[in-house]
C-alpha cells in the first residue's frame, strides 16, 4: 500500500428511536502522502461524519457497520484498519494527535476556557513524546511562533478567551502539528472565520503542508477553497460519494448533475453578469431517503423509471475520475 | 485577583454588620420580652408577680432602654467576645453555646463532606452512563431523597438504628459516654451516632447536587472542546476529569454557601427530633423563653456560618475559573 489512507466501502449506521438508518453508504477514497483531498457537499451530506470516523470520534449512536479505513504508518510502514479498532481503546489513542491530527470548525469552542492554550497544546506533546513539562512548554511556544502567533512565549500562558477567532484557529493548527502528523483532517477550518482571515489560514495550512509533508483531508462546502488547495475532490451527497476525481476533472469535466449544480451555484469573480443558480430543494432527511439515486428528486436530468428505481453503478470516466449516475451507465 | 479578593472581603464585613442588625431585630419581633415570659412561667407555677416587679426586672435587665442603644450595647460586647448573659441558664452565653457549638460544626461539616463525597461520583456516573440501569436507580433514589421530609427520615433512621443496630435511640453518645471526658472511645462512639443526623441532613442536598452534576455534565460532555481534546489522544478517564467534570464543578461550587444554609437551617429541627446535644434544641428553647442574648448569639453564629460558606464558595470559584479571575482584573 503506497497510499497513506484507503477508505473502502464505508458504511455508518445511526441508531435512533425511530430505528437504524445509514448515514454513510459505500464511501471509498484514497489519499497519497503529502496530497490534499477535499470532501465537498452541502450541510448534512455526511462529510463531517466521514472525517470523524477516521479518528473514531463518532458519537455513541453512530457506528461503523461495514468497510475498512486502512492507515499506513509513515514510520513503520505498518497498515492498521482503523474501522476495526475499539473506539475508546489505546490503539486508536496512539494514532490520535500523533499520526493523525484534526482541526475543527469552531475555533471559539475547540479549547476549554479553563486552561491556558499552552497547557492544552502541551498536553498533546506530553502524551506522545517523551518530554518533560518544561520541554513541552518550549515546544508549544515554538509551534505557536511557527503558526504566526505574535509574542508566542507570552501567548503560551494566555487563556483561549484572550485570543481572537483567527488566532485560536492558528493555535488549533499548532496543536494539530505538535506531533508531526502524517495526516491532518481539517473539518471546515475556515467556515467560522472572516474572509480575510480565511485566506490567511488556508495559506498557512499550505505552507505547513509543504514543510511537514502532511496529507490533508479538507472538508468544506466552499468550492473556491477547493480549487485553491485540493489535489483530489470527492463530491458527497446524502451520505454517498457521487463523483470523485482530480481537481481539474471536477472543475472542468464535471459529470454528475449535482456537481454541475454546485459549480453553477458558486460565484466567480469576473463573471458579474452570470446569474447564480440555486439548487432546488434540500438534502433529504435520514429517515426519508429517496429510492434509487438519492439525488433524483432535485435532478434536472431525472429519467423516470430509472433514477427513482435503481441505485446507479460507479462509472469510470477517465483515469481517476469516477461518477455515480445513470446518465453514464 | 488580589483586588477582587479584597473587594469580596470588604463586602463580607458590610454584610455581617447588616446581618447583625437583622438578627437583633428578629429576636425582638415576637411580642413581649424575657420579663413577660418569666412572669408567665411563674404565674403558671402559682406564684403571683406584680406589674411593678416585672417592670423592675425589665429595668434591671436593661430591656426598657431604646432598641438602638440595646443593639449597640450588645454588638459592642460581641465584638469584644462577650455575647452577653443567658438569663435562663444564669451563665454567660459564650459558656452555654461553647460546649455545644463544636458538635453543631462537626455535624454541619460532616454533612457537607457526606453530600459532596456521594453526590459528585454518582452524578458523574449517571451522566457518563446515561439511561443505564444504574442511572435509573440513582435517579429514582434521588427523587425519593428530594421528596422525603427531614423529620420523617429522622424518625425512620431512628427506628432502623435502634432496631437493627442496637444504637441508643437519638443523641450523639451512648449513655456511658454522654457525660464522660473526651477520649478516643468517646469520639468513636460519637461517629457511630453521627451518621444518622448526617444522613438525615444530607440526603436532600446529596440528591440535588447529584442531579445538578448529572445535568451539567451531560451538557458539557458533547461539547466541541471535549471532542477536540479527545482527538489529541488523551485517555477517556483523564479527559472526563480534566475537561467536562472540571467545567461542571462551577455550578456545584457556586451553590456551596447555599447548601450550607440548607444544612444549618434544617439542623435545629433534626436535632430536636433526634435529641442531639448540639445548639439546635438550645436555640429553640432560647426563642421560646425570649432569652434574648442567647437567641441573638445563635442567630448571629448561624448567619456568620452561611456568610463564610458563601465567601468560601466565591473564592473557590475564583480559583477554579480563569474567566472570572480575568473579568475582575479588568
Amino acid at each position: 500500500m503506497d497510499n497513506i489512507l484507503e477508505v473502502s466501502d464505508l458504511e455508518i449506521m445511526l441508531s435512533a428511536d425511530q430505528g437504524t438508518v445509514d448515514v454513510i453508504q459505500s464511501v471509498s477514497f484514497k489519499l497519497a502522502p503529502g496530497k490534499t483531498l477535499a470532501l465537498v457537499g452541502e450541510s448534512g451530506c455526511g462529510k463531517s461524519v466521514t472525517a470523524a470516523s477516521i479518528l473514531r470520534l463518532l458519537p455513541r449512536e453512530l457506528e461503523i457497520t461495514r468497510g475498512s479505513i486502512l492507515f499506513r504508518s509513515p514510520d513503520s510502514g505498518e497498515v492498521t484498519d482503523i474501522a476495526k479498532l475499539a473506539p475508546r481503546g489505546s490503539a486508536i489513542r496512539d494514532l490520535r494527535g500523533n499520526d493523525i491530527a484534526m482541526i475543527f470548525q469552531e475555533p471559539m469552542s475547540s479549547f476549554s476556557p479553563l486552561y491556558t492554550i499552552g497547557n492544552q497544546i502541551g498536553e498533546v506533546v506530553q502524551l506522545h513524546r517523551k518530554v518533560s513539562k518544561k520541554e513541552a512548554r518550549d515546544i508549544t511556544a515554538g509551534l505557536l511562533d511557527k503558526v504566526g502567533i505574535p509574542d508566542a512565549w507570552a501567548a503560551v500562558d494566555r487563556y483561549p478567551h484572550e485570543y481572537s477567532g483567527g488566532m485560536r484557529q492558528r493555535a488549533m493548527i499548532a496543536k494539530a502539528l505538535s506531533c508531526d502528523p502524517a495526516l491532518l483532517i481539517a473539518d471546515e477550518p475556515t467556515t467560522a472565520l472572516d474572509v480575510t482571515i480565511q485566506a490567511q489560514i488556508v495559506e498557512l495550512m499550505q505552507e505547513l503542508q509543504q514543510e511537514f509533508h502532511m496529507a490533508i483531508i479538507f472538508i468544506t462546502h466552499d468550492l473556491g477553497v477547493v480549487a485553491q488547495v485540493a489535489d483530489e475532490v470527492c463530491i458527497m451527497y446524502a451520505g454517498r460519494v457521487v463523483e470523485r476525481g482530480q481537481v481539474r476533472d471536477i472543475f472542468h469535466e464535471a459529470r454528475h448533475p449535482y456537481t454541475r449544480d454546485l459549480l453553477h451555484a458558486m460565484p466567480r469573480l469576473g463573471n458579474l453578469e452570470e446569474e447564480l443558480v440555486a439548487i432546488e430543494g434540500n438534502v433529504p432527511g435520514l429517515f426519508d431517503m429517496p429510492t434509487g439515486c438519492r439525488f433524483h428528486p432535485r435532478c434536472a436530468a431525472f429519467m423516470a423509471d430509472t433514477c427513482n428505481v435503481r441505485t446507479p453503478d460507479l462509472t469510470q470516466v477517465s483515469g481517476s475520475h469516477i461518477v455515480e449516475c445513470h446518465l453514464y451507465d | 485577583m488580589l483586588r477582587l479578593i479584597g473587594e469580596r472581603l470588604i463586602s463580607t464585613v458590610i454584610l455581617m454588620a447588616a446581618v447583625s442588625v437583622v438578627a437583633f431585630i428578629l429576636i425582638q419581633l415576637p411580642p413581649g420580652d424575657f420579663a413577660d415570659s418569666y412572669a408567665n412561667k411563674k404565674a403558671q407555677g402559682g406564684v403571683v408577680i406584680t406589674l411593678e416587679e416585672v417592670d423592675e426586672m425589665r429595668n434591671k435587665l436593661g430591656l426598657d432602654r431604646p432598641l438602638y442603644i440595646q443593639y449597640f450595647d450588645w454588638i459592642g460586647g460581641v465584638l469584644g467576645g462577650d455575647f452577653g448573659f443567658s438569663w435562663e441558664f444564669h451563665r454567660p452565653v459564650s459558656d452555654v453555646i461553647g460546649e455545644r457549638l463544636g458538635l453543631t460544626l462537626a455535624l454541619a461539616f460532616s454533612t457537607l463532606i457526606f453530600t459532596y463525597l456521594l453526590a459528585l461520583p454518582i452524578g458523574i456516573y449517571s451522566a457518563v452512563r446515561q439511561y443505564s440501569i444504574g442511572d435509573h436507580v440513582m435517579t429514582l433514589l434521588g427523587y425519593i431523597g428530594l421528596a422525603t421530609p427531614n423529620f420523617m427520615l429522622a424518625l425512620i433512621l431512628l427506628y432502623v438504628g435502634s432496631e437493627l443496630f442496637g444504637l441508643s435511640a437519638g443523641g450523639l453518645f451512648s449513655p456511658e459516654y454522654a457525660e464522660a471526658e473526651w477520649s478516643l472511645a468517646r469520639f468513636g462512639d460519637m461517629l457511630a451516632h453521627l451518621w444518622v443526623p448526617v444522613v438525615v441532613l444530607g440526603t436532600a442536598g446529596t440528591a440535588f447536587q447529584m442531579r445538578t452534576m448529572r445535568a451539567t455534565l451531560l451538557d458539557e460532555i458533547n461539547k466541541m472542546y471535549v471532542i477536540a481534546a479527545r482527538a489529541g489522544g488523551i485517555s477517556e478517564f483523564k479527559l472526563l476529569m480534566k475537561y467536562p467534570v472540571r467545567m461542571a464543578l462551577n455550578p456545584i461550587v457556586s451553590t456551596l454557601g447555599w447548601e450550607l444554609t440548607n444544612i444549618i437551617s434544617g439542623a435545629p429541627i433534626v436535632a430536636l427530633v433526634l435529641s442531639l446535644p448540639d445548639t439546635g434544641p438550645l436555640f429553640l428553647q432560647a426563642l421560646l423563653n425570649q432569652d434574648m442574648y442567647l437567641a441573638g448569639a445563635m442567630i448571629l453564629i448561624y448567619c456568620v456560618l452561611v456568610v463564610i460558606g458563601t465567601l468560601v464558595s466565591d473564592l473557590l470559584l475564583l480559583w477554579l475559573d480563569p474567566r472570572i479571575r480575568l473579568e475582575g482584573a479588568r
